[in-house]
């Protein structure tokens, strides 16, 4: 399981990153106010680390403490060794740092880049390691909840797009001022609203491929690409504690669904069967679960009545074999992000054989045509995460870290923790 | 890379038992200079890993006149912290 999860987060992480660390650039990132405010308030003296410090931006940022800068792409590294900083090349799981050294540590837009639970948890406990106690972690992912962007699923398939400044990255967005459409000025929601695109979106956001947007929002101008979306059930698992009975539903209909997307796959009909039908059901339980002033397929949900209908079937029956559904939580429980090995086994098979990958690839044949290929390369996974899950995740995993502040920044959840001394009895 | 990295760097590659200190081999070592600042020196000297900023110098041939053991006060001592902000960030 970690192996495939390791592999993904190699080609769909790592390598991207390698080919796109020439867009970067100092000019094209800005620091965040809140980053560059937690860096300035540490004392003089401080031993500072930024892990997954890219090209460096945040390490220049306060002189009376010493930083050291750390991320798994080479040239962004040496980007940044560049302009004399002190920088390595590591992996976020095994830290070249001794216990204890930094009075501060920085992980911003790093740890939705791993693709399951337990390396998250695995990356927060391994950046603590380094803390001294008392030392104060800080750290950024990007949001499920979004004003400007929709996720149906948390774990995604994001395109680099190096044309237009502004991009899917998660380190700020210069954006260039696009057409604007009527209603801008009350948010992109009305916007998306007024074209028809959204019944469009809808529509292939169900083939796990999010519409091809170009709708661009708001005043500040920010853009929106294509977004690919992989079926996860980890999303489905990590629901908590809160809604149980409903997430029991969900994750029967969603186990029904994966094994239906196995026979979609193998049998080259992706987008066109049942199996469709079953992966929009599931949509719709993510899009009518997250309805809110942001939601602006809600409506759109709400007034789809032979949809929901089919819905409240499977839930009933869902249901009425309780027993059945905990059994295949138990299951899935143990294999956390199975589609995603469905994916992985798919594409070596395919290998072995001397094909070609059909899986990200055939997203891509539908909208893209022929760039197809090229751009499979620069699609980075995401796990995008939702309100209190990097809180709880830390509150409930990472004993040694007692959480200060947790808020929204920037489109992204962002926790500051500290960490305490825990007696082992 | 500066010997203030190299105290806090380690290796955690499978199989290696003592990962720290990280032994050093020089291909070139440059000294550069670097504003002294005697109050980021006093607070991080008592961070450092001592003996293995002494050991590291030493083999680079920078030792520099660096004690073995700190002296008690040394804080206030601004010909060693000059010593010390050399050997740490300047070599």
């Amino acid at each position: 399981m970690d192996k495939e999860a390791s592999r993904l987060e190699r080609d769909h992480v790592h390598s991207v990153y390698e080919k796109i660390a020439p867009y970067f650039s100092d000019t094209r990132y800005k620091a965040w106010p809140r980053v560059r405010q937690f860096l300035l308030d540490q004392e003089p003296g401080s031993i500072i680390a930024d892990v997954g410090c890219g090209n460096g931006k945040y390490l220049h940022i306060n002189s009376e403490t010493f930083k050291l800068g750390c991320d798994c792409c080479r040239p962004l590294v040496e980007a940044a060794r560049s302009h004399g900083h002190e920088v390595q090349v590591c992996n976020g799981l095994r830290l070249p740092y001794r216990d204890g050294c930094f009075d501060a540590v920085l992980s911003i837009a790093v740890i939705h880049h791993f693709s399951t639970k337990e390396r998250r948890i695995r990356a927060i406990k391994e950046m603590s390691r380094t803390l001294r106690v008392g030392g104060r972690v800080m750290i950024y992912v990007w949001a499920m909840e979004q004003k400007r962007r929709r996720f149906e699923k948390q774990d995604i398939f994001v395109p680099w797009n190096p044309h237009p400044p502004s991009s899917p990255a998660t380190r700020g967005y210069p954006g260039k001022a696009r057409q604007d459409r009527r209603g801008s000025s009350t948010g992109d929601c009305a916007s998306y609203g007024t074209d028809g695109n959204d019944k469009h979106r809808k529509t292939k956001s169900t083939s796990s491929v999010a519409g091809e947007e170009e709708t661009a929002s708001t005043s500040h101008g920010k853009s929106k690409k294509l977004w690919f979306f992989s079926r996860s059930l980890d999303s489905v698992l990590d629901f908590g504690g809160a809604a149980n009975s409903r997430s029991t539903r969900e994750l029967s209909t969603s186990c029904d669904d994966s094994t239906q997307m196995k026979e979609a796959n193998e049998t080259k009909v992706f987008g066109l069967n049942r199996g469709m039908g079953l992966i929009k059901q599931v949509s719709s339980f993510f899009s009518s679960r997250h309805s809110s002033d942001e939601d602006v397929f809600g409506s759109v949900v709400d007034q789809d009545p032979p949809k929901l209908s089919r819905v409240e079937r499977n839930g009933n029956s869902a249901t009425e074999q309780r027993g059945l559904s905990a059994a295949i939580v138990h299951t899935c429980g143990a294999v956390p992000l199975p589609d995603l090995v469905t994916h992985q086994n798919i594409a070596v098979a395919d290998k072995e054989e001397g094909r070609p990958e059909r899986e990200v690839p055939q997203f891509f044949n539908s909208t893209e045509g022929t760039q197809d290929r090229e751009m499979n390369s620069f699609l980075r996974y995401y796990h995008v995460f939702k309100e209190r899950e990097l809180l709880e995740l830390i509150e409930r995993h990472v004993e040694e870290l007692h959480v200060l502040q947790s808020y929204f920044d920037h489109a992204n959840w962002c926790v500051i923790a500290e960490k305490v001394q825990v007696w082992q009895i | 890379m500066k010997l203030i990295t190299h105290n806090m760097l380690t290796s955690h590659v499978k199989g290696v038992t003592k990962g720290y200190p990280l032994l050093i081999k020089a291909t070139e070592v440059q000294v550069s200079e670097v504003e002294f600042n005697p109050e980021f020196l006093s607070r991080m000297i008592p961070k450092l890993e001592w003996g293995v900023l002494v050991q590291a110098a030493d083999s680079l041939g920078h030792l520099n006149d660096l004690p073995n053991e700190l002296a008690p006060e040394h804080e206030k001592d601004e010909e060693f912290l000059r010593r010390v902000h050399r050997v740490l960030l300047e070599v």
